[in-house]
């Protein structure tokens, strides 16, 4: 029961930080609208471009990106291909649906851990952007940050398979 | 072992985890990652993981993903859906089939302001369908035109495949997007033929609407200008050169966002509910894009597409022979999968091919996009037709395939028309700014 309690507080956790990342990543999209506009009108209007708009929105991007990814895995939003599985039985789904998730969170492990090497690989080289100079590595860090959530969220789901086995 | 051995037997493996119900993007990063160990090493295949996810997270020709995605939602919770309907409705609704036509035109005018399918279905499905039962129309030929007028989201720009397609195979978004306006015209002009077509043969089918006069159709128009008005700053800009398409997206976007605003219909729900969707879209996309990146690494060391453009070369066949297979390929297979997943899967595989053999990469484009218009509605699987019946719940899945059929002929009619003249869609292309 302990246990229990302990995982699905867990869960909690991981679902809740995932959610407030996404309300972040809503925000981040609202305002990367708001700089390319404000980039185009001053360009065409007074000839004059907003420094540095093509590397703030590809941080933007890459933000909005890893920061919604998790909550998209959470609302099932990744596509998968229904078709095959869906002719066999509960049981052995939930059996694939564990195993798979859990070769998911591996995958995701392992991205974590590469992107962490490349991070600290660009902070040692000290990279920064063209133009307004901004260091490169912590936008590296934020997507290993969205790849270690995503291998919780994922890590969770295989768990989550393997309870429901366990009841039926 | 040789390398094409190892890329074949990985191709049969990431088929094997998709029937798993594993992601799409995730079994592609994950078989291009063991792909690329075995025919490499470890070394570099870890080191290409690290940097691949950072990478396509910040490539700036990217970020008109996010941007037109969120165009179509703010296009979506403007409710401009509904008034592009009713003026097309007052303009055709009176003829035979008239609500059908209608539809249609409701469809690709929608398209206009939106890059997704579902979406138009979606909204269309909600707008129109009551309206043609009012009307007594035949249940398949309501619910059809709308799954078949529909699939004009992706075909017409805005359009999420041809960005994607442009994306895999390194050609201009812009040129993609322009070339997609004729055809998506013509497929609307096949769909009304069909419509008429139908309703001549058998009247029942779609009886006529209400006749409105000359000033209530004027008068219609008032709701819709706005929308044209921003389909044509964004489609004629990208078409003279004047935005790239990471600022067409951009003006696009907030030209939605000031519609929704100054039409009264934008609060704090559907702001934030159309900004959650935008990323939620966003991610989903990506996360297959990244895949599909590493992936690709793993398919060129393999060598399978040289080798298999090198192979059908060989063979000697005429090239026409070869694109009606391949279309026939993609007609079966999108029985079974979505769209941008056989996308994803088979351009790194049969793109060079169709290269050395001498077709035009923006034409093959539009091609493969009606192809994968097909996909959205033919049984198994078809999402639009899933999202219709979701809106009509009276209506049996088999009618909406049944009313499905004469549309589908119309979408091959179109890809044959295409064939034999190419310049349908070069045409718009050839003579950009």
């Amino acid at each position: 029961m302990k246990r229990k309690q302990l995982g699905s507080s867990f869960q909690a956790w991981v679902y809740w930080i995932s959610k407030a990342l996404n309300s972040f990543a809503s925000i981040i999209l609202f305002f990367m609208m708001l700089l390319t506009i404000a980039d185009v009108f001053l360009r065409k209007v007074f000839s004059q471009s907003i420094l540095g708009t093509v590397e703030v929105t590809e941080f933007m991007m890459v933000i909005l990106l890893f920061f919604a990814v998790t909550q998209t895995e959470i609302l099932d939003g990744h596509v998968k291909v229904d078709l095959i599985m869906s002719q066999f039985g509960e049981r052995t789904k939930t059996v694939t649906d564990m195993v798979i998730q859990f070769v998911c969170f591996l995958l995701f492990g392992l991205f974590t851990w590469s992107t962490l090497v490349y991070a600290a690989r660009m902070r040692a080289s000290g990279e920064v952007s063209q133009d307004l100079w901004l260091p490169v590595y912590p936008f590296i860090y934020v997507v290993a940050l969205g790849c270690a959530l995503l291998a919780l969220s994922l890590l969770i789901k295989s768990f989550m398979a393997f309870m429901r086995m366990d009841k039926s | 072992m040789s390398p094409v051995t190892v890329g074949i037997i990985g191709i049969f493996f990431l088929f094997l985890l998709l029937a798993l119900r594993m992601q799409i993007g995730f079994s592609m990063a994950l078989v291009g990652f063991l792909g690329f160990t075995v025919l490499c090493s470890l070394e570099a295949s870890f080191s290409i993981m690290g940097m691949v996810a950072f990478k396509t997270g910040t490539a700036y020709s990217l970020t008109v993903i996010p941007l037109f995605i969120l165009m179509g939602q703010f296009a979506n919770h403007s409710r401009m859906g509904m008034e592009i309907y009713e003026t097309v409705y007052r303009w055709l609704g009176f003829l035979p089939g008239g609500l059908a036509m209608a539809t249609t035109g409701a469809c690709a005018g929608f398209a206009a302001i939106s890059g997704s399918s579902l979406a138009t279905a979606a909204t269309m499905g909600m707008v129109a369908l009551p309206e043609m039962k009012r009307f007594k129309y035949d249940d398949s030929l309501a619910t059809g035109c709308i799954a078949a007028g529909g699939t004009l989201g992706i075909l017409i720009p805005p359009s999420t495949v041809l960005i994607i397609y442009g994306i895999l195979t390194e050609q201009p978004i812009a040129t993609l997007f322009i070339a997609g306006v004729l055809p998506g015209l013509l497929l609307s002009g096949l769909f009304l033929t069909t419509i008429y077509a139908m309703t001549k043969y058998k009247p029942s089918l779609g009886p006529p609407g209400p006749r409105f006069t000359m000033k209530e159709k004027i008068y219609s128009l008032k709701g819709t200008w706005s929308l044209l008005a921003l389909f044509l700053l964004v489609i004629g800009g990208l078409y003279t050169g004047w935005f790239t398409p990471t600022e067409a997206a951009g003006v696009g976007a907030f030209g939605a966002f000031f519609i929704t605003i100054i039409k009264g219909r934008l609060n704090r729900d559907n702001l934030r509910e159309s900004l959650t969707e935008t990323v939620k879209t966003t991610a989903m996309v990506f996360v297959i894009l990244i895949g599909a990146n590493i992936f690709g690494y793993f398919l060129t060391v393999s060598q399978i597409p040289d080798q298999l453009s090198t192979w059908i070369g060989e063979l000697g066949l005429n090239r026409y022979v070869v694109m009606s297979m391949l279309i026939f390929a993609f007609i079966i297979l999108g029985c079974f999968m979505e769209g941008l997943a056989i996308m994803v899967l088979t351009i790194p595989i049969v793109y060079p091919m169709v290269m050395a053999m001498g077709f035009d990469p923006i034409w093959f484009g539009i091609i493969i996009t009606l192809t994968m218009e097909m996909s959205l509605i033919t049984p198994p699987v078809g999402i639009n037709v899933f999202i219709i019946s979701g809106v009509a719940k009276d209506v049996p899945m088999y009618t909406i395939f049944r009313g499905i059929l004469p549309f589908w002929f119309a979408m091959l009619a179109c890809i044959i028309l295409l064939v034999i003249f190419p310049h349908i869609a070069l045409f718009l292309p050839t003579s950009m700014g």
